[in-house]
């Protein structure tokens, strides 16, 4: 099987098999992490069309930097929303979105009635987060992303540098420590 | 960015923004809300002498606290996200949607569009007089492409390159037809049995991960756990209960025979590794060309004969070409999907 890097040189070339490969490859990931916004199955086949239609499109303006991984998630994820707002018919507000999954164990450490009690209790645990706040511990605790590419999946930098405000310290206070956004108004503080 | 991970930068700063995230933040978490805790989870998934200093810290301020962080960490580190799975035939779908976009189009002439609508109502006469033979699912691999899906009842298929696997739409028995070899992890079902069948061999499932692979006439299952119940077209039958335990049957050979063998040798292709434990080399070409799709040429057939053991990763071609140049003792060239050994 080809490497990563020779399927993007094969779908810069115009080769459809690569894109097929890289389909294959990454479709699974992209529907995973999209049923998390919605439970609506087409809405996520829809905006994986689209994601692969569109890197087709602008196979030649793309830029390659960062890994696949990174580019598919941010354009997918862009493409999601976006037609979760249409369907709505709202205005696109980053709160509106809805980000939840649910976790398992291994089971051979907790079983049975204390396996389905702590499934619940950390079910509620993460329901007292934001919905960005989950989708940061989601992607960084177990798809092992770092913080450069979470922020940029997320979209980060412009709202931190935006709400470089006084409002956004009055906002901090609802914004769990540890997340993301602090690291960023505390570094633009710095 | 590091300084995020530090946390007595982190703690400076978050006096200055009149927020606490001491060690003291956390003492009244409990067990259940340290697993969904960023910071926590930060330092079990990517532990570094920052985190770790800062939880060593809060387990000496709160040593009755010792207990939980303990659990929590192991825990957390077995906890996984629940992904759902798209349906094989719903990415097949969506795969031909986007073909359908980007293919490039071209003027039709008139005769084309002739012939085509001639071919629209062929299949159609063919659709409507047909008795249900468009009713199985068949999914298959390319030379060298490791493939991975979901049957209808969660149970999850890995076809090694040039295979295919089939089963009737309507899913009433679990029921699957198997050429070339795949790796089966068979959701456990106390009321419904799964099957597979193979070359002149069937193989009877009771909730269970093993390999098949049928080559060349010659099929073989290794159990790698759970239990499985092999029956041959000849009736006989053998019932595999140990991780390693291997019917190999060959209709033109010895029929349905048994052996103990390591499950891994017959697993890593997986990972798209070739794992020869004493293999002759006609063997390991005769893998090359089926899964991968290689014709190989050789001079010296003396060579065939010679067994190898070793582990070659099938990700990057050089380092299969390099391996062969090794074990042969030869010059290795390719020429498309020709390879040509010239012992030196």
């Amino acid at each position: 099987m080809s490497s990563e890097q020779s399927l993007w040189d094969g779908l810069k070339k115009g080769d459809v098999q690569s894109l097929e490969a890289l389909y294959t490859q990454y479709n699974e990931l992209l529907y995973g992490y999209g049923k998390k916004f919605t439970t609506d199955t087409h809405l996520v086949q829809d905006a994986i069309q689209e994601t692969f239609i569109s890197l087709w499109k602008y196979r030649n303006t793309i830029n390659a930097g960062g890994t696949f991984n990174y580019y598919l998630l941010k354009s997918f994820r862009n493409q999601l929303l976006r037609l979760i707002k249409e369907r709505a018919n709202t205005t696109y507000t980053d709160e509106n979105n809805e980000f939840s999954f649910e976790v398992g164990f291994d089971n051979h450490i907790i079983a049975g009635e204390e396996y389905a009690l702590l499934s619940r209790q950390v079910k509620n645990a993460l329901e007292q987060l934001t919905a960005r706040q989950r989708e940061i511990i989601y992607f960084r605790f177990f798809e092992g992303l770092s913080f450069e590419e979470i922020a940029g999946i997320m979209d980060m930098q412009v709202r931190a540098t935006y709400k470089l405000t006084a409002r956004a310290l009055a906002a901090l206070k609802e914004i769990m420590d540890g997340s993301l956004l602090l690291l960023f108004i505390v570094s633009h503080l710095s | 960015m590091g300084h995020f991970l530090c946390p007595f930068v982190f703690y400076i700063r978050n006096t200055t923004l009149n927020m606490q995230h001491s060690i003291h933040h956390y003492s009244n978490y409990t067990m259940h809300q340290l697993l969904a805790a960023p910071y926590f989870l930060e330092w079990v998934r990517f532990p570094d002498a920052a985190n770790s200093a800062f939880w060593e810290a809060f387990v000496q301020a709160y040593p009755q606290r010792a207990a939980d962080i303990t659990k929590a960490v192991a825990i957390a580190k077995t906890m996984y996200v629940v992904n759902e799975k798209p349906q094989p035939g719903e990415s097949r779908a969506v795969w031909n949607e986007i073909y359908k976009e980007i293919k490039p189009v071209r003027r039709i002439s008139i005769l084309w569009k002739a012939a085509a609508v001639f071919l629209v109502a062929m299949v159609a006469a063919w659709m409507i007089f047909r008795t249900n033979t468009n009713n199985r699912i068949e999914v298959a691999s390319r030379f060298g492409e490791v493939k991975k899906l979901l049957l209808p009842d969660s149970s999850e298929v890995t076809l090694n390159g040039n295979s295919s696997i089939s089963y009737s739409k309507e899913w009433n028995k679990r029921e699957v037809w198997i050429d070339g070899e795949a790796f089966f992890n068979i959701r456990h079902s106390d009321t419904r049995g799964f099957e597979v069948h193979s070359t002149g061999l069937d193989v009877n499932v009771l909730g269970t991960s093993f390999n098949i692979r049928n080559r060349r006439g010659i099929t073989s299952v290794v159990l790698n756990s759970g239990k499985v119940l092999v029956a041959a077209e000849d009736n006989k039958k053998l019932l595999l209960s140990k991780p390693g335990d291997m019917a190999l049957y060959s209709k033109k050979e010895n029929g349905l025979t048994g052996k103990h063998v390591p499950v891994d040798h017959y697993t890593s292709w997986q990972q798209q590794k070739l794992q020869l434990d004493q293999v002759p080399v006609s063997g390991m070409f005769e893998m090359l060309e089926d899964d991968w799709g290689y014709h190989i040429q050789l001079r010296d057939s003396s060579l065939l004969k010679k067994k190898i053991s070793g582990e070659i990763d099938m990700k990057d071609k050089q380092v299969l070409m390099d391996a062969l140049a090794i074990i042969l003792n030869a010059n290795v060239t390719q020429q498309g999907s020709t390879i040509i050994v010239t012992p030196n």
